[in-house]
């Protein structure tokens, strides 16, 4: 019987792909899939002038000030939680919902995010070319800054939700190793933390570190790649049930055009990716990303899915109870989905203020370490931010490398499988012995940047001196080129220019194919193969006369180059176009010289055909000057600067002394003495909803006690 | 037909399976299942693993990587086993190897993070499930033994008992000694007002800590340790052994091998890997049946989905759906569970499921550890009721 019942499981499921393949198909390539208007949802409607908020008149004593400052911020230090002693829980309440509206964002944002080119577009060419890159360096950058702005926060509250949101958002930085798309990722998480929770939605559809996470920049109308939807129905907007599979088709459809630049890592909004048919969600039809918000926020559950986790990170692990809710998305709804007023919402709730809601919820590891870190103004000697985010890493919250899009653990899952014990183990190895400690002086790190000072004259001299109609660039990698070249059926070599300079214009990186399909329909013969979004600046004004590239849905431009009977597509471009592409292929004479390439003395066949190139093409001076001139090498070690580098110190920052804390940040000793001086015991500071007998000198036996690990 | 009264028909149906059932017993005893995972972490290829070598398609699909016919070792007349499986094709051979073919989900996910996710839980591509699919089996598995611990990884990968807190441990049990879990619980008094989340973490302390002194304590009283290989696999069966042998009372133990992504080129290294799985699993078989616990136990491979039947055009393979994993152990009756996988009809180059790998998680927990009553009978197949 139960076979029975699979396998008409089997026959319904059969029918409904059936189904949809075939609206799929009537609708070539763009026609919507079916939606479901969605049920109304009167339990999430309150009338806000029901909202009893008296207990919010209560004043608050000390311990309740440590209390608030403990679950709102990140640890109690001192001048943070004394300004509440005295004050109304309303008035704590608005004035740190004030303090995060007018907050001002510190982030130091490092020099190389403007100041260097990325490398991501040509990852294979500098595999192959084992130039050591180590791209970590970017993220552990952003890390150790990311950590100093917890540690020096004056508004820690908005740290707090950056976490948030950073969680919510999530995108793991090792899965790609796209740097500059991932520090954009940063500045959007950051720049929306404070503000509205449709603007940062839409936000995220244009993050390049979402696009690139989930794939989307290789989506396309006919063929799209559903992760980013699914994901943003799921994880980022609505949450499981309030959509169907028919909502996360069309809109993956809607937004297969935002992509990336793959020079840059920017975001790219390529219209011709995008459907133009008309798409359905919940019910109704929407023809933009704009419409389709518009119907998302009159979606009956919209805020449900925020409003929960506000609940559990503020207020208590498990649901929220129906009436509370409605209050909080209440209010959220009415506010026009502002963040801030969210946040006000959840610290009004009674059972955030409830003496039976105390130590509810587990810290997470960076609550439980910069949290001790903050209250206790010390860390043991010799440690750095760096220091603190792999402690927090060891405890499963990997500040930049989530382990999936759903962020990192949460609530019970910080402490099972004895984590709990790793925790405790964490906060000896960070705290223990500080009152002894003599801290470390972080100065007096030499920073030897002179190799890259003469690197970088001597680069503005390079292209200072260049001819314009001379193609100069600081290096080529080669990103693939079969070892059996010649005997295929498309024989191709895929090249990477970094940095490039042409009559007078700069390119940040240029990538092009050439290759010939002789032994396959010779339709090209030779052949040049140019992609939209894969030079920064596009090096062809347009695209249109192409076609979509089958694997990404990119726009491709091919043409027999450089002699042969397809030049139709290239014959309309403007003279420099057509210079300029004549130039890259010239680069061949570079690439052949010896001991350049490595991975063309593997392809005898390749180099053949390059040579061969070269003479059709010729390399005719430019004004006695060769027209391609590289500036280091990608493949050897020749001289004047050796092998093209892209490693940190290139790039001109120096990991220790980013990492390193702030002098003034070691004061255990002053935080002990200033908390004795108003009759204040660590006890009281570090668990203040317990009364625990343990004396300051005994802090260690606090901060290991169980309780330490809730709030 | 409500819940209950399906419920009903289906224990009458079949409560013994592939094992004779289990005699509940009041305290816990060699005699008590055990159950060791094999994570084959990154996707195990199971169409060179389990290789129908009989089907022309499979070489057809496979011009670069497929294993040539005289070197399967052949154990029917259609399947075969990869030829550095000598030893579990041994096992094989004695009957007390089962090969379940083509176990997937509905909506399958190819994202090993996700996948792995919903395998470790009991999810599929539809809906997402809580805890670790054995936590909720095996606290209620527990209740009435005196077991040193619920289960027990070793390879820092946890997420299978995810939600599991008292008596689920990690690899620090066996790393930690026991002076380094001394502590000063008993100069603090309770607080006067025990919470529930706090009440809870600290009877989950002391009951691990009290668990993790006993595994240590009967560990050091053993005189058997057993070291029988040098790859991390082997080292992590090992321990498992050993702890076994020192009469250590944990159902549950879960190891892991990785990498089995293999992209490109994978026919050496697929070869390697495969052959230190087969190093591992024969010498844990040898030190059960040394130990005399085989008959209880049950050896089971598992991962985060198949790989695509097609060869990619790097001679490696693409992420695919459906895959075949092995039981063996004393009760196991031998032989390939379901169908053969079908190559002529392929989702996209993927084989397509036809058992949930949920009946397979209802059939261990039904007829290894004796609950018929489990969070996966309603995927119950009987596929799995052979004579």
């Amino acid at each position: 019987m139960m076979r029975l019942l699979a396998s008409f499981i089997v026959l319904l499921a059969l029918a409904a792909s059936a189904h949809a393949a075939f609206v799929f198909q009537n609708g070539s390539g763009g026609g919507a899939f079916e939606t479901k208007k969605p049920a109304p949802r009167p339990d999430l409607v309150i009338d806000l002038k029901t909202i009893d908020d008296r207990h919010l008149d209560v004043v608050m004593d000390r311990r309740a000030a440590i209390r608030f400052e403990r679950r709102i911020g990140i640890g109690a230090p001192l001048d943070r939680f004394q300004r509440y002693i005295g004050k109304t829980r309303r008035q704590a309440i608005e004035l740190v919902i004030s303090e995060l509206r007018g907050h001002r964002d510190s982030f130091r944002w490092p020099s190389w995010i403007d100041a260097t080119i990325p490398v991501g577009f040509m990852e294979e060419g500098i595999k192959n070319s084992k130039i050591n890159c180590s791209l970590g360096a970017y993220r552990d950058s952003l890390a150790a800054e990311w950590s100093n702005t917890i540690m020096r926060s004056t508004t820690p509250q908005f740290e707090r939700l950056a976490l948030l949101w950073l969680d919510h958002f999530s995108v793991a930085y090792d899965m790609y190793d796209r740097g500059h798309a991932f520090a954009e990722h940063l500045n959007i998480v950051r720049r929306h933390s404070n503000g509205n929770f449709v603007e940062f939605l839409k936000a995220s559809l244009r993050d390049p570190g979402v696009i690139i996470y989930l794939n989307n920049e290789t989506s396309t109308k006919d063929n799209p790649n559903e992760n980013l939807a699914r994901e943003f129905l799921e994880l980022f907007s609505l949450g499981e049930g309030n959509y169907g599979e028919g909502d996360i088709r069309n809109l993956a459809k809607m937004i297969a055009g935002n992509g990336i630049n793959f020079v840059t890592e920017e975001f790219a909004d390529i219209k011709s990716k995008r459907t133009a048919m008309e798409q359905s969600a919940f019910g109704r039809s929407y023809d933009s990303i704009d419409g389709f918000f518009k119907l998302l926020v009159k979606h009956p559950a919209f805020g449900e899915f925020i409003a929960r986790k506000f609940f559990n990170e503020f207020v208590a692990l498990g649901e929220p109870t129906e009436r509370e809710m409605a209050i909080l998305v209440s209010r959220f709804r009415a506010a026009s989905f502002d963040i801030p007023t969210l946040l006000e919402a959840t610290l009004s709730l009674p059972r955030f203020w409830a003496e039976d809601n105390r130590l509810t919820l587990i810290k997470s590891p960076i609550d439980l370490m910069y949290g001790s870190a903050r209250t206790l103004r010390a860390i043991r000697s010799g440690g750095n931010q760096l220091w603190l985010t792999q402690s927090i890493n060891r405890l499963n919250q990997n500040l930049f490398n989530p382990p999936n899009i759903a962020g990192w653990p949460s609530g019970r899952d910080w402490i099972g499988g004895q984590l709990i014990e790793k925790r405790i183990e964490a906060l000896k190895d960070v705290f223990e012995d500080l009152d002894t400690a003599v801290p470390r002086q972080m100065g007096g790190i030499k920073t030897d940047n002179k190799n890259q000072q003469e690197y970088n004259r001597g680069l503005d001299q390079f292209f200072a001196s260049a001819d314009p109609e001379q193609l100069a660039v600081e290096t080529i990698v080669i990103n693939w080129i079969p070892r059996d070249f010649g005997k295929r059926k498309y024989n191709d070599i895929d090249l990477s220019f970094y940095n490039v300079q042409f009559m007078g214009k700069r390119y940040d990186g240029i990538s092009i194919e050439f290759g010939h399909d002789r032994n396959h329909r010779n339709r090209y013969g030779n052949y040049a193969r140019v992609k939209q979004g894969f030079s920064s600046p596009d090096i062809f004004r347009t695209y249109s006369n192409g076609w979509q590239d089958d694997r990404d849905g990119s726009m491709v431009v091919k043409f027999s180059f450089p002699s042969g009977k397809e030049t139709k597509r290239f014959s309309g471009k403007s003279s420099e176009e057509k210079l300029l592409v004549k130039r890259l292929m010239q680069s061949f004479k570079l690439l052949l010289e010896p001991n350049n390439q490595r991975q063309l003395t593997r392809s005898p066949g390749g180099r053949e055909w390059m040579s061969a190139m070269l003479d059709e093409i010729g390399f005719e001076p430019v004004k006695g000057k060769p027209p391609v001139i590289q500036y280091v090498t990608s493949g050897s070690t020749m001289k004047p600067f050796g092998k093209f580098t892209c490693s940190a110190q290139k790039l001109g920052f120096d990991l220790r002394v980013m990492s390193a804390f702030e002098d003034d940040f070691f004061s255990f000793n002053d935080l002990k003495a200033e908390a004795a001086a108003m009759d204040l015991s660590l006890a009281e500071l570090l668990i203040p909803d317990l009364d625990l007998p343990i004396s300051d000198d005994q802090y260690m036996d606090i901060l290991t006690y169980e309780g330490y690990q809730l709030k | 037909m409500t819940d209950l009264t399906r419920r009903d028909t289906l224990s009458f149906l079949g409560s013994t399976a592939l094992f004779a059932a289990w005699p509940k017993l009041a305290r816990a005893t060699m005699t008590d299942p055990i159950l060791i995972l094999i994570e084959l972490q990154g996707a195990n290829d199971g169409l060179n693993t389990y290789i129908p070598y009989a089907d022309s398609a499979y070489y057809s699909l496979r011009p670069g990587i497929a294993v040539k016919k005289p070197e399967v070792l052949t154990v029917t007349d259609s399947m075969g086993f990869h030829f550095s499986l000598d030893g579990i094709a041994n096992i094989y051979e004695r009957g007390e190897c089962a090969i379940v073919q083509n176990l997937g989900y509905p909506n399958p996910v190819l994202s090993h993070f996700r996948s792995i996710e919903l395998w470790e839980r009991g999810g599929d591509g539809r809906q997402q499930s809580g805890d670790g699919w054995l936590v909720e089996a095996l606290n209620g598995f527990a209740d009435g033994r005196d077991l040193d611990a619920k289960a027990l990884y070793l390879d820092n990968e946890g997420g299978i008992f995810r939600g599991g807190l008292n008596g689920f441990l990690g690899p620090s049990a066996i790393g930690y000694t026991p002076a380094e879990m001394e502590s000063r619980d008993t100069t603090i008094p309770l607080p006067a007002t025990s919470l529930g989340l706090l009440g809870e973490l600290m009877d989950t302390r002391q009951s691990n800590r009290a668990k993790i002194n006993t595994i240590q304590e009967k560990i050091s009283g053993s005189y058997r340790r057993y070291n029988f290989s040098r790859g991390s696999l082997g080292r992590q069966l090992s321990e498992v052994c050993t702890m076994i042998s020192a009469g250590l009372t944990i159902p549950v133990y879960k190891v892991s091998i990785g990498s089995f992504d293999t992209h490109i080129n994978q026919f050496n290294r697929h070869r390697d890997l495969l052959r230190e799985l087969d190093d591992s699993i024969t010498n844990t078989v040898d030190a059960l049946k040394e130990i005399g616990v085989w008959n209880n136990s049950l050896i089971m491979t598992y991962s985060e989905f198949g790989r695509r039947a097609a060869e990619n055009g790097s001679r490696g393979t693409d992420h695919g759906m459906a895959a075949p994993h092995l039981m063996m152990g004393g009760r196991v009756k031998g032989g390939f569970i379901g169908e053969q996988p079908n190559l002529r009809q392929l989702d996209n180059n993927n084989l397509t499921f036809n058992i949930d790998y949920r009946a397979l998680y209802d059939h261990v927990l039904a007829s290894h550890f004796g609950m018929t009553d489990n969070p996966f009978g309603a995927f119950r197949d009987p596929v799995f009721q052979r004579s």
